[in-house]
């Protein structure tokens, strides 16, 4: 018996676009989690998520005839207007998640790293959060880079792809904003630290 | 290898691509293992890989709310009706404008076909009852031959004065016709006897078009044509085939307007 192969994203692309309702249900359940993580993990907000999500596939939608298989995946395309929605609705709304305000708060990075060996306890599940915020916090260059190569697991071949940039230029972003996310995370411990000590005086007082 | 070398390979050593070529992976190795600052330099780098490794598989299952399907749907067949009502009215645009266009030749073929290149006023009576022409308004039959001499038929009473009368070319500009082969009229051709006319056959009227033969009261005109022959299967007439580049003679019944009521065909 033969078995029946699942259609191809193109292919799914072309039956959307011909009008086929069920083609866009299947292409939309294939790769809408993508789009919607890569949003929610730029944006840091489940709201824009869903809006940039909603507008990836109304553009692709309008434009889809605009995808050329020849210039990578129909998933890097997605990605990419993904991005360019996300640049713009970022660019508006100015939507900036510092991690220097979350460092006070309970899920702060601060409280999440260790003492002893911060950045060896970042694997904890409770350091998740801050290393959320830490991603949210570096600028939308970097940003794209640490979403796209290290939570999205891309290659950086990949990674160029959906930026439309040399590979060399992806890693070395990539290779910066390790750098400074490192740097981020330092302070933040340093304060914990310090904070702990206020802590333990008050209490011998 | 010294630390500056490998500040730059120690994301990639952490996050172990296998990018790395093997003597510079097994170079960096040796050097952390040497210096104490790009050891912790490395460990952290991994502990930051681990961290994301946690943060992406704790995130690997988010997938966007339902709403935003369902609003997509809407959206798409919102889309595909506008889409069938855009491009329905264009549709029935190129149809009217296609049907006018053939009404509009096919008038045009009409008219030229309906109109007789020549006409000669005639005195006599309205050939039949089918034609009631009020008296003076000059019914008038013209019989247009390849030789030219002006005839009377059986049906109509010939004028006594018909060779004298002014052979006169009323739309000379209009004498093309595929289908009406008009000749020239000789004012001077004279009247053939009336036993050659009384040889002459002809068919009952045809209506042409659907303006009735009978609604003639402002006059008409009786105008002997020549078409050629396979115009007698246009009006469900038996032909033959043999003869079909032959001419055939014929009476068109012409209103005051000027456009053809009836047809007779003549042998």
């Amino acid at each position: 018996m033969k078995e029946q192969k699942d259609p191809s994203d193109s292919e799914l692309l072309q039956a959307m676009l011909a009008g086929d309702e069920s083609a866009l249900a299947t292409l939309y359940r294939r790769r809408q989690g993508s789009v919607y993580r890569f949003a929610l993990q730029m944006s840091g907000s489940t709201a824009l998520a869903e809006d940039v999500t909603q507008d990836v596939f109304m553009a692709l939608m309008r434009s889809g005839n605009s995808y050329d298989s020849d210039r990578g995946p129909l998933a890097w395309f997605l990605l990419g207007i993904a991005r360019n929605v996300l640049r713009q609705r970022l660019g508006r709304e100015r939507f900036y998640t510092s991690l220097a305000d979350d460092a006070g708060g309970s899920s702060g990075a601060s409280e999440l790293v260790s003492v002893s060996d911060p950045l060896g306890e970042l694997s904890r599940n409770e350091t998740i959060e801050g290393v959320r915020k830490a991603v949210l916090s570096l600028p939308t260059r970097y940003r794209e880079v640490v979403v796209l190569c290290e939570l999205q697991e891309l290659s950086y071949a990949e990674a160029a792809g959906v930026l439309g940039c040399a590979i060399g230029t992806v890693r070395s972003r990539l290779h910066r904003a390790r750098g400074l996310l490192i740097g981020k995370l330092r302070p933040a411990i340093q304060e914990d630290e310090a904070a702990d000590h206020v802590k333990a005086a008050r209490c011998f007082a | 290898m010294n630390c500056e070398l490998f500040q730059p390979i120690a994301a990639d050593l952490a996050r172990n691509q296998g990018l790395m070529d093997a003597a510079v992976r097994s170079a960096a190795e040796v050097h952390v293992s040497e210096c104490e600052g790009c050891a912790q330099t490395l460990i952290a780098q991994k502990d930051l890989t681990e961290a994301f490794g946690n943060l992406g598989h704790e995130m690997q299952d988010l997938q966007a709310p339902t709403d935003v399907e369902i609003r997509l749907v809407a959206a798409f067949r919102k889309q595909a009706a506008v889409a069938s009502v855009a491009t329905t009215p264009r549709r029935w645009r190129y149809a009217i404008g296609a049907v006018a266009a053939m009404l509009l030749a096919a008038f045009v073929l009409w008219g030229f076909w309906a109109r007789p290149t020549t006409v000669t006023p005639d005195s006599s009576p309205a050939p039949q009852a089918a034609v009631k022409a009020p008296a003076g308004s000059g019914s008038d039959v013209v019989k247009q031959t390849n030789s030219g001499p002006i005839v009377s038929t059986p049906d109509f009473q010939p004028a006594t004065n018909r060779n004298q009368a002014p052979a006169r070319r009323r739309h000379p500009g209009k004498a093309r016709s595929d289908s009406i082969v008009a000749t020239p009229v000789l004012a001077a051709a004279p009247v053939l006897p009336t036993t050659d006319a009384e040889r002459e056959v002809a068919t009952d009227f045809v209506p042409v078009g659907y303006g009735s033969a009978l609604d003639l009261q402002d006059g008409g005109q009786l105008v002997r044509v020549e078409l050629p022959r396979f115009a007698l299967a246009r009006f469900g007439l038996p032909l033959n085939m043999d003869r079909a580049d032959e001419d055939i003679k014929a009476d068109v019944l012409v209103g005051a307007d000027g456009l053809a009521r009836a047809i007779r065909f003549v042998k």
